[in-house]
């Protein structure tokens, strides 16, 4: 498992192999998951846009 | 290691870090506890998985034994904040705990506050921000 995970941090986020080890677990997978939901093999279970985040007219 | 070029400015897992570690203090020092990628592998090898962990800390009927499990616990946690500065500052390494300091520094009245440390940044480190509808593929390998 832990293979796998390196192996999609290294080489699907570009990030150095010490980076992975070090990085938070939640951190790596939700990086993963913007990276499956970007690719289109996974869809986002809710959709946010910018507007909801930063009211217009700021 | 892979990429082993890489310029370490773009390294963020520090502030990544940041918001997902819990603190305590050994020997007047602040330490951050980290559940990086790397400690989570090492807590498997151990206990069997994460699951299994509170299962062992909280029934842990022999006290020695359930310090020494904090100790390794702490001192795993704390290493990784400092492997991460490490990574960040090549000039400017700081030394590893060892499991001996974290045992002479610290009091077993510390243990409670320890314990929740622990835990605090267990969920911090395993926190999700992303979701995705659940997944229909099958399990593999």
């Amino acid at each position: 498992m832990f293979i796998r995970l390196i192996y999609y941090g290294t080489a699907q986020l570009n990030r150095s192999e010490e980076e992975v080890w070090l990085m938070p677990m939640g951190y790596l997978m939700d990086l993963w998951e913007c990276h499956k939901q970007f690719t289109g093999i996974a869809k986002p279970l809710m959709e946010v846009s910018i507007d909801d985040v930063i009211p217009v007219g700021i | 290691m892979a990429n082993e070029k890489v310029d370490p400015s773009t390294v963020d897992v520090d502030f990544a870090a940041e918001e997902r570690s819990a603190v305590i203090e050994i020997g007047d020092v602040e330490y951050k506890l980290i559940l990086t990628t790397k400690a989570t592998k090492e807590i498997a090898k151990r206990y069997g998985g994460l699951e299994n962990l509170g299962t062992k800390l909280m029934n842990s009927k022999d006290f020695e034994l359930a310090l020494d499990e904090i100790v390794w616990l702490i001192t795993l946690l704390a290493n990784q904040s400092i492997l991460i500065h490490n990574l960040k500052n090549k000039d400017d390494k700081k030394e590893l705990l060892k499991e001996d300091e974290v045992e002479l520094l610290t009091t077993p009245f510390e243990l409670a506050e320890y314990k929740n440390a622990i835990m605090a940044s267990m969920l911090k480190g395993t926190k999700r921000h992303i979701q995705s509808e659940p997944s229909k593929n099958v399990e593999v390998g």
